[in-house]
């Protein structure tokens, strides 16, 4: 190849907008200069530059509608605009507003299938009594039944109820909560209604998923059994996913295991009823989970780590502590967390130790027990100590929160991170 | 040091040092798949002599600069808009010098400089009203009343994030 045709090869750089190739300004540069700018830009900015030409409007619209609000209002008006078919190539995050019936919903997850570019979806649903069972059913369904969203790699669900409602402060199902979960079920020969079908096309690009259902006294179980047809999370959503799905935040009012579903103990999971039992779902490439419940208790715990082998980062939050937790710190609960031989950082919501004993030094000593039985990767855990004397309907007392790291003798040291 | 020589689009010659002149991607990626330096000049077209000077005056100050680090995620938020104070004196140009440097930049592969050129244009235009920017950048507005109208309520769909 010759200088002069090398040379040649950069010159698609000079293309430029304006019909006066002989002064460049702002408005004449190509447009791959205008993404290079907007970029060191603010969104407010870059608003306030597409406002100022027709040119500057048609090189930044990517930017400005990166991310953008749908309703049934905002849809009609790019319909009017004449714009909605060029933001179908623009905007990677999509807030879906106003869904206030399931129909609607159903309607907004429809139209936003041509934004082929969609990588986050974010959608919050406030759930009225009359159509809670209809809720997963339109969201899961609708989304996955249709094979539209190639590139989709974050999906936000937060779906609540009023909020004057308290949840159910009892793991016992109500039957209520059996109404609730009363979702439609497949037909027998598979092809099933427009409901929760079980042959759902997921999304195998999926990478972070954060679903927070807030739904008073929405009891849910993380695999199917008798009562309970559909598992939490939906593993419909997760079942092609598993191969790409990294980053996991759960948020639920409470998780229950049902007498129903396995083991001899109501509510607990048995090792042999996990292994034989082939409908439980396992994350094997969530290196993180965060995981939000109202009362976390030690069955969750066990249950977290039959699914969530590989997990990394483990991060326990609680939005109504429980008070009663003295189990001994190397058996259950924690005893359970040596399956998850690659953790490396454990945030655990809190500790108790009970009142008179040395702060600290046997919670390290759990640790160097988990990490003698297999958690070498290890680094820090962080949690809030709390004291409890041990007497009926004493309040545990907050003492302190503390970080453990390993130090470089393979040792915990624990600091202090109150106040 | 072998010294190149570099011919700007009006035709005039520029002798560089050939480590000067592979600042720029563009002809260090020539040099290397044609072999020996060359005896010729190496045309630069479209780029012209003040431009050219210009720009060999940032490659010398720059010449011994370390590489840039790997790309990062062109999606990722916005980056910082810190310019040096040297490479601030340099772009203390006219509006048609700086838009030319940034084009010659692009065009001879010299992303530092591109880099420099695009954080001063950013600069000018960071926290200014589209009136400002207009003043500025000295841009027809082309818009009718009612079509700015249009546009502010599209934008108010669009989200920061």
């Amino acid at each position: 190849m010759g200088i002069q045709d090398y040379l040649g090869l950069g010159c698609t750089g000079f293309q430029r907008l304006s019909s006066n190739p002989n002064f460049p300004s702002l408005a004449t540069l190509p447009v791959e200069l205008h993404v290079e700018i907007q970029s060191y830009l603010s969104h407010i900015d870059i608003e306030r530059l597409s406002q100022c030409s027709k040119t500057l409007r048609s090189v930044s619209l990517l930017r400005v509608f990166r991310s953008a609000r749908i309703s049934p209002e905002s849809l009609q008006f790019f319909i009017d605009a004449g714009i909605l078919q060029r933001l179908h190539a623009c905007v990677r995050h999509i807030t879906l507003l106003d869904a206030h019936s399931i129909t609607t919903l159903r309607t907004l997850l429809t139209s936003i299938a041509p934004f082929t570019r969609l990588a986050g979806l974010k959608l919050t649903y406030n759930a009225s009594e009359s159509d809670q069972s209809a809720i997963f059913a339109a969201i899961f369904s609708t989304i996955y039944s249709y094979p539209f969203f190639p590139s989709l790699k974050h999906i936000y669900l937060t779906i609540h109820q009023s909020e004057d409602r308290i949840f159910a402060q009892d793991s016992k199902i109500t039957p209520e909560d059996l109404e609730f979960l009363n979702l439609p079920q497949n037909s027998e020969d598979g092809s099933g209604d427009d409901g929760y079908k079980g042959n759902i096309v997921a999304i195998p690009t999926l990478q972070t998923a954060k679903l927070k259902l807030l739904l008073p006294n929405a009891l849910f179980c993380f695999d199917r059994s008798p009562i309970f047809p559909h598992p939490f999370p939906p593993t419909n959503i997760f079942s092609l996913s598993t191969t790409s799905l990294k980053t996991l935040h759960l948020t639920i009012p409470d998780l229950l295991f049902p007498d129903l579903i396995a083991g001899p103990t109501p509510g607990v999971i048995t090792e042999d009823a996990y292994i034989t039992h082939k409908s439980y779902t396992t994350y094997p490439t969530v290196s993180e989970l965060h995981f939000t419940i109202s009362s976390l208790r030690s069955h969750h715990l066990r249950d977290l780590t039959f699914r969530f082998r590989n997990l990394k980062v483990f991060i326990v939050k609680e939005t109504k502590p429980g008070k009663m937790w003295d189990e001994h710190l190397t058996t259950r609960p924690f005893g359970d967390i040596v399956r998850m031989k690659k953790l490396k950082s454990l945030w655990l919501p809190w500790v108790i130790l009970k009142r008179g004993k040395a702060a600290t030094w046997k919670f390290e000593r759990s640790v160097m027990y988990w990490v003698s039985r297999g958690l070498s990767d290890l680094e820090d855990i962080c949690f809030q100590e709390r004291e409890w004397g041990g007497g009926e309907g004493e309040e545990p007392k907050v003492v302190g929160a503390w970080v453990l790291e390993k130090t470089s003798h393979g040792n915990f040291q624990g600091t202090s991170i109150s106040g | 040091m072998s010294q190149i020589t570099l011919l700007s689009s009006d035709n005039v010659e520029m002798k560089v040092d050939k480590e000067v002149a592979e600042r720029s991607i563009l002809i260090k990626n020539m040099l290397e798949d044609v072999g020996e330096t060359p005896d010729q000049a190496i045309p630069i077209p479209n780029v012209n002599e003040g431009v050219l000077r210009k720009v060999i005056e940032w490659c010398e100050h720059h010449r011994n600069d370390p590489p840039p680090p790997a790309d990062e995620d062109s999606d990722s938020r916005k980056k910082s808009t810190d310019i040096e104070e040297w490479d601030q004196k340099f772009m203390q140009v006219d509006q048609e010098m700086l838009f030319e440097i940034i084009l010659a930049a692009n065009y001879l592969d010299i992303k530092p400089l591109l880099d420099v050129g695009c954080k001063t244009v950013a600069n000018m235009i960071k926290g200014k009203s589209p009136e400002e920017i207009r003043k500025t950048f000295n841009i027809q507005n082309d818009f009718t009343p009612e079509e700015e109208d249009q546009i502010r309520r599209e934008n108010e769909w669009a989200e920061d994030r």
